[in-house]
């Protein structure tokens, strides 16, 4: 196919335009984005496959908004011989017109002429070439199904050195996997009428089968009923002929019967003879072992008697000794309480008398307690009172010396004055009176103020200077000093000081020498218990004298009293001593008394047991002597005896009579017979119910109609077996067409894979390089890209890889289909995943592949296709 | 004294190869035999009719069958003797004794269920030999023949089984002795002997009164001369005059071809043409041969058109083999070319072959033929 002419009018955003195309060539059609360049491809494929009254989402789609005008395309194309201008128009005034131009002038309109069309492609154009050789920007970059070219596989199988009519082929193919698809599912199985056919086969035979069996059970049934009368009629005969057989036996057997009850009759005669005999003879023994029992026994009680009184005796005497013995015993026990008491009282005394001593010892030492508490006393008062320190009296001391000398110091400095009296005169000096004689004189120093007075009639008045003043104070200093040490002492002055610090003194030597006696005479103790203690000893002491008997009289001093105790201790033991060995004899006269006694009381009732029995076997005896004396039963034992011998030869005799042999036999013979008879009989019956049942079946299965069943059954399998086998062929030979057709299909793909592997390697050396090869399957794709040595899986690759191998190939593909089936190549807008240097290249495989081929390109990047020397560019607009 | 002489009705029987469309016709004429057989003692002016034997297919039939049967027998009018056969034999399954059959017997029907003599009136006496088995230990017939004597009496036997003159299995105990029939015949015992059990009409023996009618409706391939009954004149003394009356009106028939060119193939499709009756006619076609691919297509073809038109049209699988080859211009004329051709060249190779493979390569190139140069 070759596009010559294209024309659009209201093609979604294309008013109108026409591009006419140069017959061979790369063709550039440029273009801003949304221009409609991918609009010029949709709108052939709408004109080739749309009817004009198409309202199908992609025909309604192409209509501009808001124009009322139909969309129209028109184009011119040759395909094979044919040379066409076609037209069509949608949606307003719809219409396709057709014009073929050559090989025969044709005009035709209408449904007419867009099957005229349908049909010319059909015979002219590789549909699958046609799409296979787009490379559209909306789809992925898939390699497409070549191997669905049937003009590409002219093409290859032409340069393979085949030749054949591609279409013919193709649609061989398809219409065998059609009928293989009929009968089998694409992996192989039974699927459609085939499956039905195996599974109705598989049913017609198991009901084929099954109808068989029934039929078969008729059958079986029918030969077991024969068999049941035949065997009835054998048993029949069999039965007659065994009853007269047991009918003689039968009488054979009734008089060994009779036989068998004389025998039987004698025998029991004997049998109770013998027992008469033995009654007889048991009870005569009987009666003899009774006398020699009654014997025995009496003299064994007569024994014990004997035995019994010599022991009661024995007991007897060993009680009259315990009697004595006990009797000491008391006797013993009463010294014993007398020595005990003696002894009791020798040492109470001993410890009075101990205790008189130890009394007086505590009397001496509470007095020097109490002597030392006294002083203890004494002291602390003192000490209390006159509590004068060493210190204290040595600050008094001091301060004493420092009046004395702020004294001396001040009366150095003080005025003196002196008063001298002329007359007797009364005279006051410094707030004193003082009477003076004359003559006399009254010095003063006035270290402070002095005031000399005389009433009524004078006052001097002394003041000392400054120097006088300071003195004064320093002595009021010094006298104040000395008070407060004073107070401190409580003495009015240093000599009372001293005298009081002496006797604080005294008093603590005194408090601890008498606290050392207290100690001493304490031993650790406390008075008060040490008082105590006495009181106790002196009650205790007043206590024993007053509860002592008169005799023995108190013993005059310890020591005699202790030997007193001594001696008696030592008698108390002694008397003690004996009586525990009383003691231990009469408890062990006891204790032989009361096993003896035991002893004597079990002899006894044993003996009573024996009498009482023997007084009965006595009574005994007598009482059937008085029924059956001996000299009687001696008498039965004897006669009996002879009947019986008699009984049992009358027994033996009539065994003799029955010959035990033949009776063997017959016996075996007789229950034999009836046995056959029973079970004759059973068989009969067994027989007679089994062909009540056969009949019962067989009329049942007659009115069944098995065999018209059996007859349906197996009509209708060997109707479905040659449905099967038929349908079976059908698919065989499908499946073998399938197999052996695909099979020289991908020999001969194997064939025609080496051209085109050859064109795309020669191709894309000039893209990639001469390193560049590829690997190509039998669906014609490419598997893998080889370039330097390293080879890459073609979904691997990158996408500008991809991309220039899609072109590639078309351009491949291009070049080896024959011109005359050949289509357009259609670019949409490719390489934009291309650097510089590989578009450059792409582009000579343009200019190459345009020699022969019509290469449509549409950009709205010329840039990328301006290398493509011999291209010619349409530009497009709106 | 004139009978009807008839045997072998198999009524219930099935033939598998029959379609849902031609079993009911051909299980409707074997009753319309019976009345076909009426027909015939009523203007012959039979005293009675003599079924020897395999009246019924099996004693299994269903009771539709037997009631169907029984009504077109009370049709007839005059006495029909029935003998139970080797299909239908007297045993503890026997239909005779059925409540299907007992309770809708019509008077003139009888069953000769006892071996001897069975009076039709004074001086005229069936001799029944009726099977009580499938498998009798010994000559039925030859056993009641010891028991009669030429006492004046006329004895027509009725039997059921091979005679041994036409079974060379002499192992089965079961043979008629045919020496013995003779012997009675002579001496004036019997005088006619009715035989049922082979389905051709056959007269046995030299006296000419020995026959077996044969079925009065074509059961299978292999019968030369069915579809007849017989109407016997028989006296004491002299030959029995014996006619047989052709009641029968389908057909089973075998054809044989040799089919290796398109003529053949023509002559086929002539044959099978000038078959009169086809819709009560059941064909059995035995064809070898080889033949070319389009050939063969239109032997196809051929078959099927006639199969719409006969009861029933079989190849017989185990007589059939017909190649199929192809030559290089059919090839062409296919419009097969490139690997296409390659394929169908090998699977010629295969289908000139033999065994189950060369039939599938014949198959597949017959496939290959409807789907490309088949349709052009």
């Amino acid at each position: 196919m070759k596009l010559h002419r294209l024309r659009l009018c209201y093609f979604r955003g294309v008013v109108e335009r026409e591009v006419v195309f140069p017959p061979t060539g790369v063709i550039v059609l440029e273009g801003a984005n949304e221009v409609g360049k991918t609009s010029m491809v949709e709108a052939l494929d709408l004109l080739l496959t749309e009817k004009d009254s198409s309202t199908k989402a992609n025909v309604r789609s192409i209509k501009p908004v808001g124009v009322d005008a139909g969309s129209e395309v028109e184009a011119e194309f040759s395909t094979g011989p044919y040379r066409l201008t076609y037209r069509k128009r949608w949606h307003a005034r719809p219409a396709t017109e057709l014009t073929v131009h050559a090989p025969v002038r044709e005009q035709l309109t209408g449904v007419p002429a867009h099957e005229r069309v349908r049909s010319i492609l059909e015979e002219t154009l590789d549909d699958g070439l046609w799409r296979a050789l787009r490379l559209l920007q909306a789809e992925p970059l898939q390699q497409s199904a070549l191997s669905g070219s049937t003009a590409l596989q002219a093409a290859l199988d032409t340069a393979a050195g085949e030749s054949q009519d591609p279409a013919a082929q193709g649609s061989l193919v398809e219409a065998v996997e059609r009928e293989f698809l009929r009968y089998h599912t694409p992996t192989g199985r039974p699927t459609g009428s085939h499956a039905q056919a195996v599974q109705r086969l598989s049913a017609a035979e198991a009901a084929a089968e099954q109808a068989g069996q029934d039929l078969q059970e008729v059958s079986r049934d029918v030969d077991l009923y024969a068999e049941l009368v035949a065997d009835l009629a054998t048993l029949t005969e069999r039965r007659r002929s065994q009853r007269t057989e047991l009918a003689a036996l039968e009488v054979r057997w009734a008089r060994v019967e009779q036989l068998d009850a004389e025998l039987r009759r004698r025998a029991r005669d004997a049998t109770s003879a013998r027992q008469l005999h033995e009654t007889a003879a048991t009870a005569w023994q009987q009666r003899q072992n009774a006398v020699a029992e009654l014997t025995t026994r009496s003299a064994s009680r007569d024994r014990r008697e004997t035995s019994s009184v010599a022991q009661r005796e024995r007991v007897l005497a060993l009680g009259a000794t315990l009697e004595g013995v006990e009797a000491e015993v008391e006797v013993l026990r009463g010294q014993a309480g007398q020595a005990r008491r003696a002894a009791d009282l020798a040492r109470r005394d001993a410890e009075h008398l101990q205790d008189a001593e130890d009394v007086a010892r505590l009397v001496q030492r509470i007095r020097r307690v109490d002597a030392a508490l006294t002083k203890i006393q004494h002291a602390r008062r003192i000490l209390a009172t006159a509590s004068v320190t060493e210190e204290a009296v040595r600050a008094v001391e001091a301060a004493t010396t420092a009046l004395d000398g702020a004294l001396a110091r001040r009366s150095g400095a003080a005025p003196q004055v002196l008063v001298e009296a002329l007359a007797d005169v009364d005279v006051e000096v410094g707030g004193d009176s003082v009477r003076l004689r004359s003559g006399g004189a009254e010095q003063r120093s006035a270290a402070d103020r002095l005031e000399v007075h005389l009433p009524g009639s004078l006052r001097v008045t002394v003041i000392p200077g400054a120097d006088g003043h300071e003195l004064a104070s320093t002595v009021e200093a010094a006298r104040e000093r000395l008070r407060a040490a004073l107070a401190a002492t409580g003495a009015c002055d240093l000599v009372e000081a001293r005298e009081r610090h002496r006797q604080h003194r005294d008093a603590e030597h005194e408090l601890a020498a008498a606290g050392d006696a207290l100690a001493e005479h304490l031993e650790g103790e406390d008075a008060d218990a040490l008082r105590e203690r006495l009181l106790t000893w002196q009650e205790r002491w007043r206590n024993h004298l007053a509860g002592r008997p008169e005799r023995p009289p108190l013993p005059a001093d310890v020591t005699t009293a202790r030997t007193a105790a001594t001696l008696a201790e030592t008698r108390h033991a002694e008397v003690r001593s004996e009586l525990d060995t009383a003691c231990a004899r009469r408890d062990s006269l006891r204790e032989q008394l009361t096993t003896r006694t035991v002893e004597v009381v079990a002899v006894e009732s044993a003996l009573a047991c024996e009498r009482v029995e023997v007084d009965r076997a006595a009574a005994c005896l007598a009482e059937v002597r008085s029924t059956a004396p001996d000299a009687e039963l001696a008498a039965a034992a004897g006669s009996t005896q002879a009947g019986a011998t008699t009984a049992a030869e009358a027994e033996a005799a009539a065994w003799a009579e029955v010959d035990a042999g033949d009776r063997a036999v017959l016996e075996v013979l007789v229950d034999n017979a009836r046995a056959a008879a029973e079970r004759l009989a059973a068989e009969w019956d067994a027989r007679r119910l089994a062909q009540a049942r056969v009949k019962g079946r067989l009329e049942s299965f007659g009115a069944q109609g098995r065999q018209d069943r059996y007859d349906e059954a197996v009509t209708d399998l060997q109707a479905a077996r040659r449905e099967h086998t038929a349908v079976q062929r059908r698919a065989r030979a499908a499946a073998l067409l399938r197999t052996v057709l695909l099979a020289h299909r991908d020999a001969s793909r194997r064939h025609y894979v080496a051209p085109f592997r050859d064109t795309v390697t020669a191709l894309g050396r000039v893209v990639f390089g001469s390193s560049f090869a590829v690997e190509v399957d039998d669906d014609l794709r490419i598997a893998s890209r080889t370039l330097e040595g390293t080879t890459v899986g073609y979904d691997l690759l990158s996408t500008g890889a991809k991309e220039q191998l899609a072109i590639i190939i078309r351009l491949a593909c291009a070049s080896l289909v024959d011109e005359a089936d050949g289509v357009p190549v259609i670019i949409d807008d490719a390489l934009g995943y291309s650097d510089p240097v590989r578009l450059s290249r792409v582009a000579a495989v343009f200019a190459g592949a345009g020699r022969t081929a019509q290469v449509i390109v549409l950009t709205c990047t010329p840039d990328r296709y301006r290398s493509i020397g011999s291209a010619t560019v349409v530009p497009l607009s709106a | 004294m004139r009978f009807l002489h008839t045997a072998d009705w198999q009524l219930g029987m099935t033939r598998h190869f029959l379609d849902d469309d031609a079993q009911p016709r051909y299980t409707a004429a074997r009753g319309e035999a019976i009345r076909a057989v009426g027909a015939v003692a009523v203007e012959r002016g039979c005293e009675f009719v003599l079924v020897s034997g395999d009246v019924f297919e099996s004693n299994q039939v269903s009771p539709r069958v037997v009631s169907r049967a029984l009504e077109a027998m009370r049709e007839i009018g005059v006495p029909v003797y029935l003998l139970p056969g080797n299909h239908d034999p007297l045993d503890a399954a026997s239909i005779y004794t059925s409540p299907a059959f007992t309770d809708a017997k019509p008077g003139n029907v009888h069953v000769l269920g006892t071996a001897g003599p069975h009076e039709v009136r004074p001086g005229v006496e069936l001799l029944a030999a009726p099977w009580s088995s499938k498998r009798p230990l010994g000559d039925l017939v030859g056993d009641v023949l010891a028991d009669v004597a030429g006492d004046g009496v006329l004895r027509v036997v009725a039997g059921h089984g091979v005679v041994d003159a036409l079974s060379p299995d002499a192992s089965d105990p079961a043979r008629i002795d045919l020496a013995g029939l003779e012997r009675a015949l002579a001496a004036g015992a019997v005088h006619y002997v009715g035989l049922g059990d082979r389905h051709s009409t056959t007269p046995v023996g030299a006296s000419g009164r020995v026959w077996y009618s044969g079925t009065p409706e074509v059961t299978d391939y292999d019968e030369v001369d069915p579809g007849n009954v017989l109407v016997v004149d028989v006296t004491l003394e002299g030959p029995a005059r014996v006619t047989r009356h052709r009641i029968g009106t389908w057909a089973f028939r075998d054809l044989g071809a040799d089919v290796s060119s398109s003529e053949d193939v023509d002559a086929v499709d002539a044959a099978l043409e000038a078959l009169a009756d086809k819709e009560r006619t059941v064909v059995r076609l035995a064809l070898v041969g080889s033949l070319a691919l389009h050939d063969k297509a239109r032997l196809d073809d051929v078959l099927e058109r006639h199969e719409r038109l006969f009861a029933s049209l079989r190849l017989w699988d185990r007589r059939c083999d017909v190649a199929v080859y192809l030559d290089v211009d059919e090839l062409g004329e296919l419009g097969v070319s490139g690997f296409a051709a390659h394929a169908v060249t090998e699977l010629a190779v295969a289908a000139a072959g033999e065994g189950a493979d060369a039939v599938t390569a014949r198959d597949a190139l017959s496939l290959v033929y409807r789907l490309s140069g088949g349709k052009r």
